[in-house]
């Protein structure tokens, strides 16, 4: 907290001012009776309150108070809800604390006409008990989920062709018009809100390998397919992730190519920015692999994801790899392999991968690591089944997989709760 | 008044808004970031300086802290520590703990009140909030229905 804001800083200041220009002349001691008498009419509520009442105010105690007990709570996210718990004046402040800001991360498992939609969190799987208590999510059967972001999920309209972004808990919903074409992969600009822009950005597939990528912002009644109107035929194919990154976004191509997309400018543009990105450093050294890349954003940085997999399903050392570099595209095109993410975990998978920092989400992410979900092939069902879900360490190289935590079999994808109270 | 010590160590004093005084090295004095400025600025050679915020029960532990952190140098950490450690157990309870830290916000003394806020945080970690509104007699003022917002909170970050 800047110190300069403070209520006390601002009346400590006010206080030697009166001391300063204080006059020093033989009325002086007059004058300095005067002052004192005259601050101590003000705003004394912190003045002992235990000789006053007995006990201490706690509802009176100033704000920046309660932050600074607030930083100094354990880093664990539980204390932090607690800390909002307590009385309204604490809930405004905890309200302000950035690392509440992410609430839970874990897992979104979709339920079936019987079961209601489950969420798992990343706490409880990392904490080795097999009789696993699942929150049931507040809603009743829902379409599949088509992505999620930032605690908001990307369904099928019921009610239309459309699409509906929602937030679960909130319960908060927005409209997006149908596609034309079956979706590949989906990217947020930003948390969805009726009072700020926000563009959704889709990969679709058209036909073979032809992809379409389309924009709309929440509000839209059309999409525009951007790489069909401002890319020559040839270079409409194969578009496979994308991610918003200091304004734009950046659209990848399975051959390696990667485009900008410009939203911000009329009409918005797209445009290719390099052929090939970097190989990676080394290639999964098995017969029948499996790879694929992510795009993900982490403190600033973007960050290309390669990832593999033996076809065989085994899980052997060497069965699974992932590497990340860090693009730079500033002013000269240049990258470097990554073995250090810091405080930032990535979270990969079906839907919008993203980056949280250990900071943000206390005593459940561990930072350097490698969330990771089943995304392979195109079923509901999870092609692995419990192997394909797991963390990967950058430091050690080493994989620890969810399997032996009787996780449901469908398919999840990550999910970050907001605490209602964080953003209403 | 301007008080001289033998070892020509400047006094400086200071009136708690109880109107009780208290004569200290300037050295002790100016740990307070707030007084030290004041000083700086010359304003305090005359006279005492009042403190309308801080009691005199409140003042006299300001200083005894205020003491012990300017006569240690960086070598006496540990003992300072340690030191520290029986200062808070000293001051007893949070009520007056929380009066220690709106003084040392007020008067801008850091260590202090890293101190007494690290103290409070200890004491209310791993509690439930029904656990801490008890134990500092604090009143659960929320309406119905954001009562009922908070425990469905409660229920996702712990059920």
């Amino acid at each position: 907290m800047n110190r300069s804001n403070r209520s006390d800083t601002r009346e400590a200041q006010q206080w030697r001012h009166h001391w300063k220009t204080r006059s020093f002349t033989l009325v002086k001691e007059i004058l300095s009776l005067l002052v004192s008498c005259l601050l101590c009419k003000q705003d004394i509520s912190f003045q002992s309150t235990q000789e006053k009442k007995g006990q201490a105010d706690w509802t009176s105690l100033p704000h920046d108070m309660l932050h600074e007990i607030l930083t100094r709570l354990g880093r664990t996210s539980s204390d932090l809800v607690r800390f909002g718990s307590v009385c309204t004046s604490w809930r405004l402040v905890a309200k302000q604390d950035r690392r509440v800001l992410h609430g839970i991360v874990g897992l979104l498992v979709r339920g079936d006409i019987e079961t209601r939609d489950q969420f798992l969190s990343l706490k409880k799987i990392l904490s080795r008990n097999k009789n696993l208590m699942m929150c049931n999510l507040p809603l009743v059967s829902i379409p599949a989920y088509l992505g999620s972001y930032q605690g908001w999920l990307l369904l099928n309209s019921p009610e239309d062709d459309g699409l509906t972004v929602m937030n679960p808990v909130t319960r908060v919903k927005f409209l997006l018009p149908p596609l034309p074409d079956p979706l590949h992969k989906v990217c947020f600009s930003s948390t969805p809100s009726s009072t700020s822009l926000c563009y959704v950005l889709a990969i679709c597939f058209v036909k073979g390998p032809r992809t379409s990528v389309a924009y709309c912002k929440i509000g839209d009644r059309a999409w525009t397919d951007i790489a069909a109107a401002t890319l020559p035929p040839e270079e409409t194919n194969d578009y496979y992730d994308a991610v918003f990154h200091k304004g734009k976004f950046y659209v990848l191509r399975r051959n390696g190519g990667l485009c900008v997309c410009d939203i911000s400018v009329s009409p918005p543009t797209m445009a290719k920015l390099v052929d090939r990105l970097p190989p990676p450093i080394q290639h999964l050294q098995v017969k029948s692999i499996w790879y694929k890349f992510y795009l993900v954003e982490a403190g600033g940085d973007l960050l290309l994801v390669y990832r593999w997999c033996n076809r065989g399903c085994t899980l052997g050392p060497g069965d699974r790899k992932f590497e990340v570099i860090r693009l730079s595209l500033d002013s000269v095109w240049k990258w470097n392999y990554v073995q250090d993410l810091g405080e930032y975990a990535l979270f990969v998978g079906q839907g919008q991968p993203f980056a949280l920092s250990e900071l943000e989400a206390p005593d459940q992410v561990k930072g350097n690591c490698i969330y990771f979900l089943d995304d392979w092939g195109t079923s509901g069902n999870s092609y692995f089944q419990d192997c394909e879900k797991g963390v990967f360490s950058l430091c050690t190289g080493d994989f620890e997989y969810f399997g032996n935590y009787s996780l449901p079999d469908q398919r999840g994808v990550w999910f970050t709760f907001d605490y209602p109270y964080t953003r209403n | 008044m301007s008080i001289t010590t033998e070892n020509n160590e400047k006094m400086i004093t200071l009136m708690s808004s109880d109107g009780e005084e208290f004569v200290v090295e300037e050295a002790v004095a100016a740990q307070s970031q707030t007084i030290k400025h004041l000083i700086e600025d010359g304003c305090s050679t005359e006279g005492s300086i009042p403190l309308p915020n801080v009691t005199g029960r409140v003042l006299s532990e300001v200083i005894q802290y205020c003491k012990k952190h300017s006569s240690s140098d960086d070598k006496e950490e540990k003992e300072l520590e340690a030191w520290d450690a029986e200062f808070v157990k000293a001051a007893d309870d949070h009520v007056a703990l929380t009066d220690l830290m709106m003084a040392a916000n007020f008067l801008d003394i850091k260590g202090l009140l890293d101190l007494v806020a690290q103290t409070l945080a200890n004491m209310i970690t791993g509690k439930s909030p029904e656990e801490v509104r008890r134990m500092w007699n604090i009143k659960n003022d929320f309406t119905p229905e954001e009562a009922e917002k908070v425990r469905k909170e409660n229920q996702w970050a712990f059920e």
